[in-house]
């Protein structure tokens, strides 16, 4: 074992598992508004990576455009699923049960929808963060280029929550409607507005991470179901689902354990040690392991 | 005028009636009391009036003259009037400044802080303790953070649950000190819900006296005190 290779795993964890903590982001943002968990949570994932693919290398849009124009309609397909699921379940009467098992089929809806659309074959995902043979060399270790990009953008992404949840007095009306609903709403806070910033913020931000895990596991399926959304879970279920610093950190520490035991034991149990986290996490410490807040259910 | 008026307020919960046909009204610059026991219906009241709970059909709760029954809660607080809830209800992890801006929502920009600021000059602990999460605070300091929340929201009535509930003695003097001192200075409407009628008798102009649902006893407060209720529910055990 070499420096080295520690120095590698540790990079490329990092990077790996920033983008589980986003995908955790969406989970609590979600939790924190309404309550609920929404099981198809990562399929914004896959659809923001299949628009980027479309808008870029179908129809041939710039980068910065294609960007935008995917993530704002994942943006908007999370008002959607507040104005078309959430609020006709509430009306009727339906609870938590009725609201898994609706995004649960939604999950598998949007995976048929882009079999029928685009087969059900990966599409390589354009070269806009360097091409997979681009590498950053830098004390005898060799990164590829896209790591640093997933570092760019989540810092960005990050910055601009932090100010958005700590600076706007939307942000903190945001937050004071996580804590306590009823209590914001006696202050004059349009609880309509903030749920559905929760919503559009939730498949925002699983929507960026889908394009940028895109390099990694292509245009696939892959990014719309299975392993990659549980990880998010472990994510956010670290962070007890109520702190979205924690989610973050969550998604690193579940990122650098996951290559560490690539390198320690085998790549093949590399997705168990996820889920036995997300276990272990739920049955010793659940209500999570990095959560500051002090509000608790 | 009256600033609001309820006519034949009645809520009830799972069919067990909480408030039946409930009326009274609070003039413009009143000081109010509701008083009565556990269980009388007193925070349903509140709850009633902020729209934080369902009225039955009948139901009129008339503020400057508008039916608000029905309207969404936020939408009622927006309307001017500010509801100071039971066991204070802080935002634990927002900082005590935080707690105020929020709350400032409807108050003009220009004059919000200003606004603030006169909160701490009022509570000048809170002043110290400005960036700290107000779940850390103690329970007195919470009280008075949560009728501060009221005071910057600009709204003309003010409704406050039961402010000395699970405080000690000096400190629940202290608070009605100051909603006395608010009253006098800043021309503010007062609905005061309290179990304790020695310590909202002399603030109040009027008293309602609730007792399982209903009203059982209204009037100046000159007119009730020396009734045989009012000695029997508070007085009695001295």
């Amino acid at each position: 074992m070499e420096t080295k290779d520690i120095l590698q795993n540790l990079v490329s964890g990092i990077a790996i598992g920033s983008t589980y903590g986003l995908i955790g982001l969406g989970v609590v943002f979600l939790w924190q508004s309404i309550e609920r968990i929404n099981f198809a949570n990562i399929s914004s994932a896959m659809l923001s990576a299949y628009l980027f693919y479309t808008f870029y290398s179908e129809i041939g849009m710039g980068f910065f455009i294609s960007f935008v124009l995917s993530v704002g309609i994942v943006a908007l397909y999370g008002l959607g699923l507040r104005y078309l699921i959430h609020e006709p379940i509430t009306k009727r009467g339906g609870g938590r049960l009725e609201f898994v098992v609706a995004t649960l089929m939604i999950c598998v809806l949007w995976l048929n929808v882009i079999i029928v659309f685009y087969g059900g074959l990966p599409k390589p995902f354009p070269p806009v963060f360097g091409k997979a043979t681009d590498f950053v060399r830098f004390a005898g270790v060799s990164l590829p280029v896209v790591y640093f990009y997933i570092f760019l953008v989540v810092a960005i992404l990050m910055a601009f929550l932090h100010f958005l949840l700590r600076k706007t007095l939307v942000g903190k009306s945001l937050r004071a409607t996580a804590q306590n609903k009823e209590v914001a709403q006696l202050m004059g806070v349009n609880v309509n507005l903030t749920t559905s910033l929760a919503f559009m913020l939730s498949t925002t931000v699983v929507g960026i991470a889908g394009i940028l895990l895109a390099p990694i596991y292509f245009v696939s399926l892959e990014l719309g179901g299975g392993s990659i959304g549980i990880k998010g879970f472990s994510a956010a279920v670290m962070a007890g689902l109520i702190d979205p610093y924690g989610a973050v950190v969550g998604g690193i520490l579940l990122g650098i354990i996951e290559n560490f035991s690539t390198l320690f034991i085998s790549s093949t149990y590399r997705d168990v040690i996820s889920f036995l986290i997300l276990v272990a996490v739920l049955i010793f410490k659940p209500k999570g392991i990095f959560v500051w807040s002090l509000h608790r259910d | 005028m009256s600033l609001l008026k309820i006519r034949n307020l009645a809520v009830s919960y799972n069919g067990i009636p909480a408030l039946k046909k409930v009326s009274f009204e609070i003039n413009k610059g009143e000081v109010v009391s509701v008083l009565g026991p556990n269980g009388a219906g007193k925070t349903t009241l509140l709850r009633a009036i902020s729209g934080l709970v369902k009225c039955e059909k009948e139901s009129e709760i008339l503020y400057k003259g508008k039916n608000i029954v029905g309207l969404q809660a936020y939408k009622i607080a927006r309307m001017g009037i500010a509801h100071v809830p039971e066991g204070r209800q802080v935002f634990p992890d927002l900082s005590v400044q935080e707690n105020l801006e929020v709350a400032s929502v409807l108050t003009s920009l220009n004059r919000r802080s200003g606004k603030i600021q006169k909160v701490y000059e009022l509570f000048q602990e809170l002043n110290s303790r400005k960036n700290q999460p107000a779940g850390t605070l103690s329970g007195g300091e919470q009280q008075m953070l949560a009728i501060g929340r009221a005071l910057v929201s600009d709204s003309e009535l003010i409704m406050v649950d039961e402010p000395s509930m699970g405080l000690a003695p000096v400190i629940i003097s202290r608070i009605f000190k100051t909603l006395r001192q608010i009253v006098q200075e800043q021309n503010l409407t007062l609905l005061l819900v309290e179990q304790n009628a020695k310590l909202s008798l002399p603030l109040s102009d009027r008293i309602y006296v609730l007792s399982q649902g209903r009203i059982v006893l209204s009037g100046t407060v000159d007119e009730v005190k020396d009734s045989d209720l009012i000695r029997q529910m508070y007085f009695a055990r001295e």
